[in-house]
């Protein structure tokens, strides 16, 4: 059989190469999604104030000048995210706050319903990618490990601001 | 009489192909390395159907090593079933991909209003391509790879023809 090993190598090669083309292209599109989300948390405010003005239109009006109600080193992103969340409609407390839930303890379905009430679309799938990347360490304040595992899913700001604005550790 | 298999084949009739059986043995035991080392990177074990292709990769690395200490009829049998089962592992491995893009579909900015507007066909299409979700297709097919390459070191062997020619002795 002296023609047959060369075909073997080949199709072995071939395979090979194939596989790590996934591999790769996996590698630089995590890559390349991380760094989305790194430049996400700079840009929320310009996003979410073009998607503040969208919807507010839907909405009918119902977004208040709710101003933010944050310390001074969550200022930034706790205020963009409560901006986006009454322009949007979000079921939001008497104190103008987004309604919270436990990442670490709460179960998916509870999950999903406050991320529902925040107006969160796609709310079921979120919750199971939350539940699915816990626990997570009550002294990461920005969220970065949660952050750079959605943002795989190459999700749109606002909505990851919504996401993490909903959850407590 | 004493059977005696080893002399049996390798004395009168050694393997031609033994040099290439090793070599592929090596190659699939490197394709388990390299993998074992890109699944804990990527900490492919948050959910339970994660820890598929760890299993598998421990089939294979068993297959590689008795196929490569104690070759037998019943080695290069248990490395064929080995083989098969890890090569079925990798094809559900691929299913496994592309319908966690297919569901990630609506998380994607592009796509978050637009997802169900799609057709079915542009929407597993963009599960396949990966232009949706984060899941690469074809990268469970190493463990396919591994497993042709455990195929290919049992074809033909040796030690698959020695219980017939020591009876035929006997």
């Amino acid at each position: 059989m002296p023609f047959r090993t060369p075909l073997i190598l080949a199709a072995v090669a071939g395979t090979l190469t194939l596989a790590a083309c996934g591999s790769s292209s996996s590698s630089s599109a995590t890559s390349a999604t991380t760094a989305v989300a790194s430049a996400t948390t700079a840009v929320a405010s310009v996003t979410t104030s073009a998607s503040s003005a969208t919807t507010t239109v839907k909405a009918g009006g119902a977004a208040a000048t709710t101003a933010p109600s944050s310390g001074p080193a969550t200022t930034a992103r706790s205020g963009t995210s409560v901006v986006a969340t009454t322009a949007t409609g979000v079921a939001t407390t008497s104190a103008g706050t987004t309604t919270k839930v436990n990442a670490n303890t709460a179960t998916q379905a509870e999950i999903a319903a406050v991320l529902t009430a925040n107006g969160v679309p796609s709310a079921d799938r979120w919750a199971k990618e939350i539940t699915e990347y816990r626990p997570y360490a009550a002294d990461d304040a920005n969220w970065s490990t949660l952050r750079s595992n959605l943002a795989k899913y190459n999700p749109d700001p606002a909505v990851l601001e919504k996401i993490i604005a909903s959850l407590s550790s | 009489m004493s059977e005696t298999p080893a002399t049996a084949i390798d004395g009168p009739r050694p393997d031609p192909a033994a040099p290439f059986r090793r070599y592929l043995l090596v190659l699939a035991a490197l394709g388990v390395l390299g993998t074992a080392i890109e699944l804990a990177m990527l900490r492919h074990w948050t959910t339970t159907v994660q820890l598929v292709p760890w299993f598998a990769l421990g089939a294979v690395a068993v297959a590689v090593a008795a196929l490569w200490l104690r070759p037998s009829r019943r080695t290069v049998a248990l490395a064929r079933v080995l083989a098969v089962a890890v090569t079925l592992a990798a094809l559900f491995g691929m299913w496994e991909h592309v319908r966690g893009n297919y569901e990630a579909g609506p998380l994607d900015r592009r796509y978050t209003y637009t997802w169900d507007t799609l057709s079915p066909t542009a929407r597993w299409w963009k599960a396949v391509t990966k232009s949706v979700g984060p899941s690469p297709m074809l990268a469970p097919a190493v463990l396919v790879q591994a497993s042709l390459c455990l195929l290919f070191a049992t074809r033909r062997h040796p030690a698959l023809s020695r219980t017939a020619e020591a009876v035929a002795i006997a």
